[in-house]
C-alpha cells in the first residue's frame, strides 16, 4: 500500500520543521512490524515515488527501510531509487543475471524483480558499501548503463532514466511537454527542483500535450523563478503563496520587500528579475567552460521512443523534432545562440564581461 | 526525571505538538529585542533526537535555585507571579544561575554578557507572545491546576486500550 493517507494512518510518528517554518512538511515514519522494524525516516514525495511505486514494491515498510538507508549514507534517495529500477528492469530483461548481484548478505545473489522489497534493501546497501556491482550502481544510471553496455552489448541505456547524469524526478515529461524540455535543458539535468516546468502543465495553465511557441519563455520563467527562491533561499512550497500562482509579477515585489527588510538595500521588481536572470546564466557558463554542448540537452532514450500504455498519458512520447522545436523556442526566449551557447552581447547587457572571457566568447 | 515545584503560571510545551519550528524562539527576540535571533530568546526548542522535540521557559520554581545561586543577589522572585527578575546593574554575567537551572532557562545574552530569563512577558496585556504565535498551539501559559488536569487527560489516553481510541477531551 503505498498512499499519503496510508502512511499518515500506519507509520506516521510526527511531523518535523525547519527552523521559522509552520508547515512542517517532513513527515517522520517509522516501521514497526517486519524484518526493517526500527527503521525511521522523513518521508515525501519524490523520495516516495522512488523508493516505492517506481520499484513496484506496494510494501510501505521496504520503501522506509530504503530511505532510511539513503538518508543515513547521505545518498540522494531518488537518485538511488532509479538506479535500483534501472538494475531491476536489467535483471528482468536479462541483461543482469542472478549472480551478477552477489554479496555477503546474498552468496547466491538477488532475484531482482520489480517489487521485490528485500532484493531492493539488499542492494542499496551494496550500493553504499560499494560492494560488487553495487560499486559501478554507485556512480549512477548514466555511467553504470555505458559500462554495462560496452561489457555485454546490450542496450540498457535505453531505460537508464537520466538526464546529464542526474536521475529524473517522478514527473513522466512524456506527458508534460512543457517540463520535457525544461528537464532537457536543465543545467544540473534532470532536477525538478531547478525547472518547476512541470507546474503550468499540471495546473492546466498550458496544455500538458501539445506545444507551441510559448513554451520556451514559460519553461525559462520557470527557471529563472525557482533560481530566485534557491538564492535567497526560499522554500519551493512557498512558491504560491504571494498571488497563488508562480509567476514574478505576482512574486517579484513581495520578496523585494523581504529582501529590504532583511538588508535595508533598496532592491525592486526589475533588481530581483536580474537575480534570476543572472544565476541561471553563471550556471549554464559554468557548464559551457566544463565542456556541455547543445548535445548533452537531451531526454532519456525512453521517453523519445517507448509510448506511455497506461493512463491519460497513454501513447505519448516526446519525438525528436518536437525536443528540437522546443529546445529551439526555449534558446530564443532565453536570449541565446541557436546551439544553445551564451552570447557575448547577452553576458555584458548581464554585467558579466569576465564570464564571457571565460568562456571564450 | 526534573520537575518543577512551582506554584505558578508559566509556559508549557507539549513535546507530542512541538515540531520544533522554533517560532517562539523568534517571537520571543522580536518582543524583547526587535531582532530575530534565537540567542536572544528566552524560550528555548531542544531536539534530543529526530522526533523528540520541546521547547523550554523559565517554570518560576518556588525556593529558585538561581535566586539562591546568585553572589550577588541580582535575581529576585516576584512573590505573587512567581517571575525571576534579573537586576541588571547588580548581574556581572558569573552564569551561576545558569548552572543552577535544571530546565536550561536561563541563558546569557551575547551583545552585553548579563543573565537573562522568561519574564512572562508581563508587562503585555495579551501575555506571553510564544503562546500567542505558536502555529500547533504546542504553548500553554497555565496554572498549576491547569497542568494536573491535562496530567489527568494524558492518563486516561493512556488508560485505554486500542481499539478504543480516545477522543481529545477538550
Amino acid at each position: 500500500m503505498v498512499s499519503g493517507e496510508y502512511l499518515d494512518e500506519h507509520h506516521k510518528v510526527k511531523v518535523i520543521a525547519c527552523a521559522q517554518c509552520p508547515i512542517a512538511c517532513e513527515q517522520m515514519s517509522i516501521v514497526q512490524t517486519g524484518p526493517f522494524a526500527g527503521a525511521m525516516t522523513g518521508v515525501e514525495y519524490e523520495s516516495l515515488q522512488a523508493n516505492s511505486s517506481n520499484l513496484g514494491i506496494s510494501d510501505m515498510r521496504a520503501c522506509i527501510q530504503l530511505l532510511e538507508l539513503a538518508d543515513h549514507a547521505g545518498m540522494d534517495s531518488m537518485s538511488m531509487g532509479v538506479t535500483i529500477s534501472y538494475a531491476m528492469e536489467c535483471y528482468e530483461k536479462g541483461v543482469l543475471k542472478k549472480e551478477d548481484f552477489k554479496c555477503t548478505q546474498f552468496p547466491e545473489g538477488i532475484e531482482l524483480n520489480f517489487g521485490n522489497g528485500e532484493g531492493a534493501v539488499a542492494l542499496a546497501k551494496m550500493i553504499r558499501d560499494r560492494e560488487g556491482i553495487g560499486n559501478l550502481l554507485a556512480e549512477g544510471t548514466r555511467i553504470a548503463s555505458k559500462a554495462i553496455d560496452e561489457e555485454r552489448e546490450t542496450e540498457s541505456y535505453k531505460w537508464a532514466m537520466n538526464i546529464k547524469g542526474l536521475e529524473c524526478p517522478g514527473y513522466d515529461a512524456r506527458g508534460l511537454k512543457t517540463f520535457s524540455v525544461g528537464l532537457a535543458v536543465g543545467t544540473r539535468g534532470g532536477c525538478h527542483n531547478r525547472s518547476a516546468a512541470y507546474d503550468p502543465d499540471i495546473q492546466g495553465e498550458v496544455n500538458r500535450f501539445t506545444i507551441d511557441e510559448t513554451r520556451g519563455k514559460v519553461a525559462a520563467d520557470s527557471e529563472e523563478y525557482a533560481a530566485v527562491y534557491d538564492t535567497l533561499p526560499l522554500c519551493k512550497f512557498i512558491r504560491r503563496c504571494f498571488t497563488g500562482k508562480a509567476d514574478r509579477a505576482g512574486a517579484w515585489p513581495s520578496i523585494a520587500k523581504l529582501i529590504n527588510a532583511t538588508t535595508g538595500w533598496h532592491y525592486d521588481y526589475d533588481d530581483v528579475d536580474m537575480i534570476g536572470i543572472r544565476a541561471h546564466t553563471i550556471k549554464k557558463a559554468f557548464n559551457i567552460r566544463e565542456g556541455w554542448t547543445t548535445e548533452d540537452d537531451d531526454l532519456p532514450w525512453r521517453w523519445k521512443h517507448d509510448p506511455m500504455t497506461k493512463g491519460a498519458s497513454a501513447g505519448y512520447i516526446v519525438t525528436e523534432e518536437e525536443l528540437a522545436y522546443l529546445k529551439d523556442i526555449y534558446y530564443k526566449a532565453k536570449g541565446w545562440t541557436a546551439d544553445g551557447m551564451l552570447p557575448k552581447e547577452l553576458l555584458v547587457k548581464l554585467g558579466m564581461p569576465d564570464v564571457a572571457e571565460q568562456i571564450g566568447v | 526525571m526534573v520537575a518543577s515545584t512551582s506554584k505558578y503560571k508559566y509556559v508549557v510545551c507539549d513535546p507530542n505538538l512541538c515540531i520544533g519550528c522554533q517560532i517562539c524562539e523568534y517571537v520571543c527576540s522580536y518582543t524583547k529585542t526587535g531582532e530575530y535571533n534565537s540567542y536572544r530568546s528566552r524560550i528555548r526548542t531542544v531536539r534530543a533526537d529526530e522526533v523528540l522535540i520541546t521547547a523550554i521557559a523559565c517554570r518560576t520554581c518556588e525556593n529558585a535555585p538561581c535566586v539562591i545561586a546568585c553572589p550577588r543577589d541580582a535575581l529576585t522572585q516576584d512573590s505573587v507571579t512567581g517571575i525571576i527578575h534579573i537586576d541588571s546593574v547588580k548581574c556581572d554575567g558569573c552564569a551561576w544561575c545558569v548552572e543552577a537551572c535544571d530546565f536550561g532557562a536561563i541563558s546569557i545574552n551575547p551583545i552585553n554578557k548579563l543573565a537573562e530569563i522568561c519574564d512572562q512577558c508581563e508587562t503585555l496585556e495579551e501575555g506571553p507572545q510564544c503562546v500567542k504565535w505558536c502555529p500547533k498551539d504546542a504553548l500553554e501559559y497555565t496554572t498549576p491546576d491547569q497542568r494536573a488536569q491535562k496530567s489527568r487527560r494524558e492518563l486516561i489516553k493512556d488508560s485505554i486500550e486500542f481499539p478504543i481510541k480516545a477522543k481529545d477531551p477538550k
